[in-house]
């Protein structure tokens, strides 16, 4: 057995949060382990391009933010180990990650751990969703910006939010025909948040471009309405929106069609919690996402001392957000390390402190404009699958609650749905509110999936080398 | 070769490569995943369901939901959407 001293700080996910919590920490003195699963680190807000590809903008390959490469480069502090291409898989004996990369798992015991391991895209269903050629808003940006393919060549975007319009914006530089925007938010019933937006001129001059690009290419943006429907045989061929009512439900006789060969969906993100979850972090159920995130104290630490959560696994408010709670994170855990006393930390975080409660104004704001709607999870018809991965039909779902499951784990272990390859992280959040609706109990009490290893699915052949310590130098 | 769906302003890439799937060669370029160069070709269904044989495609874009299976060099259950296409790779659309 290879050497057991654990690593004295242990980050997981190398985006914006994991970054500034990881150069926060080794600029204190404290060794740090990064662990990230994609080949490059940056996350999906600073998410490069693969190295293969010249740019005659250099930053067009790096995000296109103009910050990119003071962040990334923090990464190259010497204090830092950076681990790419690897996962966690799960926990051990309260703090041992268990790591996986192509070849082989390892265990990494950790003192104190940061979890910067981001969100992704909130599912919707509806009658169609599951055709190919309908992604994520921030799967196809992701795709569109790293690997610069468009995913079609007539796009309808459909969500809620300010992501849309930049998306929209990247499309149709690229080139693409965008034949519709349809938010389901109506901003306009917001006048109360305008105050909110003071001060913020960066992003208010951001939207102005981003709308005003819309205006030029003739591209219609819907407030109120959303996608009902999508059909098409082999991948989508068209898809049909509807204005909303007050509670977010189509209005009959409002739906129009669109021919299109993508779709977009953009309604929000998720946090990535499982691994919080797996450390016995406690969660909460947020009123204005409609879903669990795990719940923090000013310094960012999590229920459990020691383990720390920075960035959209817990706020969703975007990368200065994230960068802000790592750099909170960082120092906390530098000074829990004792690389800084009481004083330094305080001094050092208190400019932290103040910017984080400007943006957080704006934040609030924009998660109040275009918070989830409960009609929006009204969209599923009798035969819409909840659950994608063991194809698990609305109605089937709805049998098993009506047969007696009362939460999601009864429900899963009646019906399969949620015991698929994604580990409930789709099908959870749309099944909730479905439980909720059958049982006669609020969706803020529906627990969502019990979190077990692996988090994430590996190859046998992976656990089958054994697992090897990594060695702390 | 239709190069439509690639971004073609401001980046250069390098000599393509080609790759087989469900044994008609498309190209692809290095630094491209499996999913960008399918997509690229115009193939939006990457398989048919177990269970209905319904068809998927590229979903998440970013390794969390097993959408977007292929069967890759005889190995099934590989993610499209985060794996580098090689030249000779030969793709199978997976039932």
């Amino acid at each position: 057995m290879a050497d057991s001293t654990p690593s004295p700080l242990t980050i997981v996910g190398a985006g914006p949060a994991g970054i500034m919590a990881a150069y926060s920490a080794a600029k204190a003195g404290v060794d740090v382990t990064i662990i990230d699963d994609n080949p490059l680190p940056g996350g999906q807000y600073y998410r490069q391009s693969p190295s293969e590809f010249a740019f005659t903008n250099p930053l067009d390959g790096k995000s296109g933010r103009d910050d990119s490469m003071d962040v990334l480069e923090k990464l190259n502090h010497p204090k830092i180990r950076l681990i790419n291409t690897t996962l966690v898989w799960g926990v051990f004996d309260d703090r041992s990650l268990a790591l996986a990369d192509n070849d082989q798992s390892m265990l990494l015991l950790s003192d104190k751990i940061i979890l910067a391991t981001g969100a992704y895209d909130r599912p919707l269903a509806f009658p169609g969703w599951t055709l190919p050629g309908i992604s994520g808003a921030g799967a196809t940006l992701r795709l569109l910006k790293t690997q610069w393919v468009l995913p079609g060549k007539r796009i309808l975007l459909a969500g809620l939010g300010p992501l849309q319009l930049a998306l929209a914006d990247a499309l149709l530089k690229a080139g693409a025909k965008v034949v519709c925007v349809a938010e389901a938010a109506n901003p306009f019933n917001h006048v109360k948040d305008v105050p909110k937006f003071w001060g913020h001129w960066d992003r208010l001059s951001e939207a102005w471009t981003y709308t005003t690009a819309l205006c030029n290419h003739h591209v219609p943006l819907l407030f109120n309405h959303a996608i009902i429907e999508a059909s098409g045989h082999d991948q989508v061929e068209s898809a049909k929106i509807a204005r909303l009512d007050a509670q977010g439900l189509p209005i009959p006789g409002t739906e129009r069609q669109f021919e299109v060969d993508a779709i977009c969906l953009g309604y929000g993100l998720l946090p990535s919690f499982q691994l919080a979850a797996a450390l016995g972090c406690e969660l909460r159920f947020d009123e204005l996402l409609s879903w669990y995130v795990p719940i923090h104290n000013d310094h960012m630490e999590t229920s459990r001392p020691g383990i720390f959560v920075a960035g959209d696994v817990t706020d969703i408010a975007g990368s200065k957000v994230a960068l802000l709670e790592g750099q909170i994170a960082g120092l906390t855990a530098a000074y829990q390390l004792e690389y800084i006393n009481k004083s330094e930390l305080e001094r050092q975080l208190a400019p932290a402190f103040a910017e984080l409660r400007r943006l957080n104004r704006l934040a609030s704001a924009l998660q109040s404009i275009y918070r989830f709607r409960s009609g929006l999870n009204g969209l599923a018809k009798e035969d819409t699958l909840l659950c994608r991965c063991e194809e698990i039909t609305y109605s089937q779902a709805k049998q098993a609650l009506e047969n007696g499951a009362t939460d999601l784990h009864q429900l899963k272990l009646r019906s399969r749905a949620g015991m698929g390859y994604c580990q409930g992280r789709f099908c959870s959040v749309l099944l909730a509110p479905l439980v909720a609706q059958i049982t006669g109990k609020p969706v803020s009490s529906i627990r969502p999936f019990t979190v077990r290893p692996p988090i994430q699915p590996i190859p046998l052949k992976v656990l089958a080398t054994g697992v090897s310590q990594i060695i702390n130098q | 070769m239709d190069n439509n769906l690639r971004v073609q302003h401001g980046i250069t890439r390098k000599e393509p490569f080609y790759i087989q799937v469900n044994g008609e060669q498309i190209a692809a370029y290095p630094g491209e995943t499996v999913a960008a160069a399918l997509l690229a070709a115009g193939w939006h269904m990457f398989r048919h369901t177990a269970l209905s044989g319904e068809p998927r495609g590229m979903f998440c874009g970013m390794g969390l939901c097993f959408d977007c299976l292929i069967t890759l060099n005889g190995h099934p259950n590989v993610r499209a959407c985060v794996t580098f296409a090689q030249p000779g790779d030969i793709i199978e659309r997976q039932i």
